[in-house]
């Protein structure tokens, strides 16, 4: 296959790969620190409760313990990823079951673990509440942060905190308006309306969540984290504490899984221990128990939707209500009430369009981020939806899609001029893959097999910055700088080819530092599917950057205008002259230096830019960098006796702009796929009264590699469609390969067995019970028994 | 009260002093520095913890120190011969079957010791087999390939 | 975990010597697979571990007349791939198949999971079938205990304080019988929803002994007697296997827990007890036409 790039575009093999198969990878917990302590939390054993008064005298008499800490000893100050609502350690109130109510650091763990169970609180129960659409009413019967609009909030340009005065759980309220919404109903020929849900998952990313800090002797605070947001968090950091920029450094080493998962207090909270122990590092590790119940989970969801439709399969209207369960604390709660509309607005044409977002607390656990962002959530009503409304109209359901689809130049709902739509192409590629035109060969038994289809859209947020710093070495070599996260998606790598690219450089040529503040430049986060374009953007400026620099040297050394010479593969040519007129290593000193400037640094700030929307309507011209697209097909059995599903084959296609490596690109679409079985059919944080029943790995239950279809039923393709503004027109796909799981795992079931399920996850119990109900209908109609 | 444990780890001989209620990966990583094995869940579920004792793949996180006594126990960092990679990290390597790698040292453990007993695996005996090592990342497709493509080529352990 | 004394008996008999010193403040392991997780979350604090898992008296699958013997230290691997276990018991063999995981098999063992309980464990519902018993040690001697009572509550054993589960003891199957077991888990190889083992022993087309065990939906294993004399005396053609079946799930004491509502483990015994049922008696007739 001709390609007109040399490793753009190319499977190349990762560059972190080495170190992670012979167990070199630095991972957070590998790092050892001279006289680093252990911390171990107390946790709230109640959902809502005031403290009255803790006693860790005892605590503190265990040998070994070097500091106890509890929320007096915290700053006022509270810690939020866009609204500041939670205090590091518990204030005066406890708010969930398993917030940090105290902190021990000690010599041992088993100090520290003896320290814990030593500290005596007095806690006052309080009246706790745990459904979201109780606690939005106007008159909840508990206010969970009674605080709430004296919460500082960062006004960032593309989110505006709503707190709505009259609905006091309320974190904030985003509304899409668009056309007319009563009138849409009105022409409708078909009106569909039901209620869908999903449940509280887990990234279950295999790395524990991992935090090293260190307050030395000069006052500077160095923190070692699995985070995804490093320079966000360092921000949020120097402002709970007050601390002098120039004296914060934080830095990600290899990280064991994200998933979106990685924002948290935990940072800022054993920074905290750190400063009470001035020059010993201390190391907390949350147990696998503790990240189920407070490394923050993926936000519930209840999604009404009505659509109203023409018999001919067209779209008029769709009004939807989305309400986030935020749990007692808002972390990323507040964009995602924003930002999960996206997904509702990404793929389909629809003139007359009604949104309402809401972010509720309550005393459950604490929901944020996660793969998807709240798209996976929208989508999962959306396409469900889409599913229904097809078979009630006589449609194929892929045709029905397709007949209401964006395509390009297209207004959406928001007033976004769609680009880079390959969504049709996706859904026409998955449908081939899984040959939708022919239906599943049934065999006798218990087993009836179906075929299911769904598409799905992501975003990824604009309004955003990344920074890149690409140094040239005195061989010619470049170093690349930047502070995205590697949890796995491969970012070194796909930044290594755009280098190379850039440059004309071999891989060899490239080298990857990352993940230090100190040293790397800024990035907004590793989140929203956004490296790629963004950090990929920056370091291909960056490169530019360089060889401009590069010219300018060689221009000064030969006495040639710059824009006569032009810089590629360690070489610098002169027009008019096909052969070098140059080496770039000729233009160091001896030593590795340059005579002016010292060094040879392209310099890069890549920014996205947003244009505010409408608070009422949600309107603007520029909402989101892109959408990238993606079509999941599934065919699966479903036993009628016991209700097990059997995934039998899984394929999909994916538009991510331009494949930067085709083969990692594979790696994210399989491993969407395994996310999407697990969260669609088993896997639940199951909270009662506030209570994690089943913190732990036994009963919360990920795929393992029996659950999967054999590698011969795996297929996956890629449609792109290249964007204007990425590198090479790339776009992002690691959240997108999530999103058309659970509705095309649910569609199928629909084909085999007739039931639909709408709330998340389609249990084995939820099948059998809903086939009960089909029967008891069928006899009711005088169907006769099965 | 510290006691004294004498084993072999990677084909080297290690005496080491540790109470009895540290566990084999404790002793791995914190005694012997050996970070390659990993602690992901401290229970016995994930099989990031792998490591092989007498050939067999163990949760390391569940083996209580003393029981090591006069073991010989084998962790990733054993794997490579006179500077060579093993086949099977050469295998996932070239099927990149390796994304945030957390899970990929107890991975390719499990993996040897099943190439070591059945050098033929089917694909459903590879998946019965690596059905204690969990992966968030992956999907398992790529490791599947990489273990049956170090499967059909000649296996020498 | 919390610091505890730990003791490394050269013998079985110093084994029965140091339980009897130190009795509730002692707990013994073999691979701990089961108790490790137990002190690591401070479930349990012993104050003295006894440990097992190196004494060769335990860890041994040997022949004697009528009976196959398996030390209480044998792992799950060694079981499942002994050639004894394998010729005499391949219902074992098929439990041990999907209990765990291989990583758990290798270091676990049979004698330790029995000890432990657990009402869903895979090994002690197809035991039960085959009829197994324990020998159980300690100072004051011994004593052999139908596996069927050995189970008295959850993870409640007829264990006294001072005594070691020693041996497991299988009669020889007869030649006309078939075994069978399978669990029905949420994934592969999960703690069941609910199991089922049965036994038929065939005269000719006539059923002259069964035992159906199930696993998961009660405090112990349970008998599913009723069910059982279903089947007694009848001829293979004459049985209701649904029927038998139905029986069988409704002699379930299960609960509400996070594996499934106890309607539900109902009828997955009810599905599973119809399968294994079927399964024995195929795998008997296979016998009789053999012999």
């Amino acid at each position: 296959m001709m390609s007109e790039f040399s490793y753009v575009g190319a499977n190349i093999t990762r560059v972190d790969v080495l170190e992670k198969v012979t167990g070199q990878a630095v991972y957070t917990g590998d790092i050892e620190l001279a006289g680093m302590l252990h911390v171990k939390l107390l946790r709230s054993p109640y959902p809502h409760a005031k403290i009255h008064r803790i006693d860790s005298s005892k605590a503190l008499k265990v040998p070994g313990v070097k500091a106890v800490l509890t929320g007096q000893d915290a700053p006022s100050r509270r810690w939020g990823t866009f609204l500041a609502d939670r205090p590091l350690l518990a204030q005066e109130v406890v708010r969930f079951i398993g917030e940090p109510v105290a902190a021990v650091s000690a010599t041992t763990i088993e100090a520290a673990e003896e320290a814990v169970d030593a500290i005596n609180v007095e806690y006052e129960e309080l009246p706790a509440i745990f459904d979201p659409e109780l606690a939005m009413s106007k008159e909840p019967p508990v206010i969970v942060h009674p605080d709430l609009p004296k919460y500082h909030t960062k006004l960032t340009g593309f989110l505006r905190p709503r707190l709505e005065p009259d609905m006091p759980n309320v974190i904030n309220h985003y509304k899409i308006r668009c056309g007319d919404i009563d009138q849409g109903f009105k022409e409708a020929e078909l009106v569909v309306e039901n209620r869908y849900t999903t449940s509280r998952i887990q990234h279950c990313y295999i790395e524990p969540p991992t935090v090293i800090a260190l307050f030395d002797v000069n006052g500077t605070l160095t923190i070692w984290s699995k985070s995804q947001t490093a320079w966000r968090q360092r921000a949020a950091i120097i402002d709970i504490f007050g601390l002098s920029p120039s004296k914060v450094r934080f830095i990600t080493p290899y990280v064991g899984g994200g998933f979106g998962g990685l924002t948290w207090v935990y940072e800022a909270l054993t920074s905290l221990v750190a400063m009470q122990t001035p020059g010993r590092p201390v190391k907390l590790v949350l147990s696998r128990e503790e990240a189920f119940i407070d490394a923050p989970a993926r936000i519930p969801f209840v999604v009404y939707v009505r659509d109203g439709v023409k018999r001919d399969g067209t779209i008029v209207a769709r009004e939807i209500k989305m309400i986030l369960d935020a749990g007692a604390y808002s972390a990323y709660t507040g964009l995602i009430v924003k930002n999960a509309s996206f997904g509702t607005v990404g793929t389909y044409r629809i003139p007359n369009f009604k949104l309402d977002s809401y972010g509720v607390y309550t005393n459950n656990p604490p929901n944020s981020s996660f793969r998807g962002l709240g798209s996976c959530q929208a989508e999962w009503a959306i396409e469900s939806q889409m599913d229904e409304i097809a078979e009630r109209l006589g449609m194929d359901p892929v045709e029905f899609r397709k007949k209401n689809m964006l395509h390009e130049g297209d207004r959406n709902v928001q007033g976004e001029i769609a680009h880079s739509v390959g969504a049709e192409e996706c859904l026409d590629k998955a449908a081939s893959l899984i040959r939708w035109d022919e239906k599943p060969e049934q065999e006798p038994g218990p087993w009836k097999k179906g075929k299911g289809i769904a598409v799905g859209n992501k975003y990824t947020i604009a309004g955003t910055d990344s920074c890149a710093l690409v140094k040239v070495r005195e061989d010619g070599a470049v170093n690349v700088f930047h502070t995205g996260s590697e949890i796995g998606q491969g970012c070194d790598t796909v930044f290594a080819q755009i280098a190379a690219e850039e440059m004309g450089l071999p891989m060899d040529m490239v080298k990857i530092t990352r993940g230090d503040t100190d040293i790397t430049p800024y990035d907004w986060g590793t989140a929203s599917s956004r490296l790629t374009f963004y950090i990929g953007n920056a370091v291909r400026m960056a490169c530019q950057d360089a060889k401009r620099q590069i010219a300018e040297l060689a221009s000064e050394k030969l006495g040639v205008p710059a824009d006569e010479l032009r810089v590629h593969a360690n070489k610098i040519y002169q027009r008019g002259k096909p052969d070098a007129v140059l080496n770039v290593p000729e233009l160091f000193r001896s030593g590795g230096y340059v005579g002016k400037g010292a060094e040879i640094v392209g310099r890069a700030t890549f920014s996205c830019p947003v244009t505010p929307e409408d608070i009422e309507t949600g309107q603007g011209e520029r909402l989101v960098a892109y959408f990238s697209y993606g079509a999941h097909a599934v065919e699966l059995a479903v036993n009628v006796e016991t209700g097990e599903v059997k995934v039998l084959k899984f394929v999909g296609a994916f538009d991510m702009g331009r494949p930067i490596n085709p083969k990692m690109c594979e790696q994210q679409m399989e491993g969407g796929m395994s996310m999407g079985i697990g969260s669609t059919l088993y896997e639940e944080t199951v909270v009662e009264n506030g209570i994690v029943i089943n913190p732990n790995f036994v009963s919360y239950k990920i795929p393992t590699i029996t659950e999967h279809p054999l590698i011969e039923n795996v297929k996956f393709d890629s449609a792109p469609a290249p964007h204007r503004e990425g590198p090479f027109g790339a776009k992002g796909l690691g959240e997108g390969v999530l999103i058309p799981s659970a509705p095309a795992i649910a569609s199928a079931i629909y084909n085999a067995v007739g039931i639909r399920i709408r709330d998340l996850p389609i249990t084995r119990e939820k099948i059998i019970k809903a086939l009960e109900e089909a029967i008891k209908s069928v006899d009711l109609l005088g169907g006769g028994s099965v | 009260m510290k006691q004294r444990l004498d084993f072999v780890v990677n084909g080297e001989r290690v005496a080491v002093y540790v109470e009895p209620w540290r566990t084999l990966l404790e002793i791995l990583r914190d005694e012997l520095k050996l970070k390659g094995v990993k602690e992901g869940c401290s229970s016995g579920m994930c099989g990031a913890c792998t490591v092989l004792i007498d050939g067999k793949p163990v949760k390391s996180c569940l083996v209580l120190a003393p029981q090591v006594e006069g073991k010989s126990i084998l962790t990733i960092e054993g794997l490579i011969r006179d500077g060579q990679l093993h086949p099977l990290q050469q295998a996932f390597i070239e099927h990149f079957a390796v994304q945030c790698g957390y899970c990929t040292p107890g991975m390719i453990l499990s993996a040897k010791a099943l190439l070591d007993e059945n050098p033929r695996p089917t694909e459903e005996e590879v998946r019965e087999a690596l059905r204690g090592n969990l992966c968030r990342c992956t999907g398992y497709v790529k490791i599947v390939e990489a273990i049956l493509a170090c499967s059909k080529k000649d296996w020498e352990g | 975990m919390r610091p505890f004394k730990y003791l490394r008996p050269s013998s079985l008999a110093e084994a029965c010597q140091m339980l009897s010193e130190y009795g509730e403040s002692a707990k013994l392991i073999a691979g701990g697979q089961s108790l490790l997780p137990l002190l690591k979350q401070r479930i349990l604090a012993p104050e003295y571990i006894i440990d097992l898992k190196h004494l060769a008296e335990l860890n041994y699958i040997v022949e004697r007349g009528d009976e196959i013997a398996i030390g209480a230290i044998v792992t799950h691997r060694d079981v499942e791939t002994s050639p004894l276990i394998r010729q005499w018991f391949p219902v074992l063999v098929e439990m041990e198949r999907w209990l765990g995981h291989p990583q758990i098999k290798n270091w676990g063992t049979l004698g330790g999971n029995l000890a432990h309980a657990d009402p869903g464990g895979d090994p002690a519902p197809p035991l039960i079938a085959l009829d197994a018993k324990v020998k159980v040690i300690s100072r004051r001697g011994e004593r052999i205990i139908p596996l069927e009572q050995f189970f008295q509550d959850y993870f409640t054993t007829a264990l006294g304080p001072d005594e070691i589960l020693a041996e497991i003891q299988l009669p020889k199957p007869q030649r006309l019988s078939g075994a069978a077991y399978r669990k029905e888990a949420i994934r592969a190889s999960d703690m069941p929803i609910a199991s089922v083992a049965a036994m038929v022993k065939l005269d000719g087309e006539k059923i002259v002994q069964t035992r159906i065990v199930l696993g998961g939906v009660g405090p112990t294993p349970l008998r599913a007697r009723q069910a059982e004399e279903l089947l007694q005396g009848k001829e293979i053609e004459a049985i209701n296997l649904s029927e038998v079946a139905i029986l069988a799930s409704e002699e379930a004491a299960p609960t509400d827990d996070l594996e499934g509502s106890a309607q539900y483990k109902r009828r997955i015994v009810r599905v599973l007890a119809r399968e294994i049922i079927s399964r024995a008696l195929e795998r008997a007739q296979i016998r009789f036409k053999e012999a």
